[in-house]
């Protein structure tokens, strides 16, 4: 309960900072939420596979998507970098969107993946008959 | 990110997401943030995906 609370309240402050206007180096702010963020996921996930639950197709999906958020992330960090030291903003707009895009794929899938009943669970067998 | 996304993975996660609603609402509610600071924020991006499942596999051993 002290758990849910806890989150509860972190949610609630969370919203009052994202919906607040003045906040400075929005974009920087958003970088670093996505790679705290879809760290989180990934240390869900570990533990997920670790405890057996995950499938090999599923775990090469999560690579995968893990690999291209990677690079997409690799790229959006050079290209802030760039445009905070020389103002040019046009790499970043497009490396904005690819990070977005491949951020969103990660996290949709994991969220799928951990919302399907787990392998171990106890097979599903109709009711038996009423005795007489 | 939308807040459906953010609370559909709080959900999912579990107890590790615990620990992520406090770390975004500090990023959050710092004034200002520097590049150098985004890009230690960013760091763990460069998690190799066999360290998750080694922390995750060390920490399941330990408990």
């Amino acid at each position: 309960m002290r758990k849910l609370l806890s989150l509860a309240a972190g949610l609630a402050a969370l919203t009052l900072m994202l919906t607040s206007c003045k906040t400075t180096n929005l974009e920087g702010r958003l970088l670093a939420s996505t790679a705290q963020t879809v760290h989180a996921a990934m240390q869900g996930w570990a533990v997920w596979v670790v405890k057996g639950q995950a499938t090999e197709d599923s775990e090469a999906r999560v690579r995968a998507a893990y690999g291209r958020y990677q690079l997409a992330m690799d790229a959006a960090l050079s290209c802030y970098t760039v445009w905070k030291q020389t103002g040019d903003k046009n790499y970043w707009t497009r490396a904005e969107i690819t990070l977005r895009t491949n951020r969103e794929t990660l996290l949709n899938l994991i969220s799928s993946l951990r919302n399907q009943p787990p392998l171990n669970a106890p097979a599903v067998s109709p009711p038996a008959p009423p005795t007489p | 990110m939308t807040a459906a996304l953010l609370v559909q993975l709080l959900i999912a996660l579990g107890p590790v997401a615990l620990d992520l609603a406090p770390k975004l609402a500090a990023l959050w509610s710092k004034p200002e943030l520097s590049v150098e600071e985004i890009i230690n924020l960013c760091a763990p991006s460069k998690t190799l995906y066999e360290d998750y499942i080694a922390a995750a596999r060390a920490n399941n051993v330990q408990n």
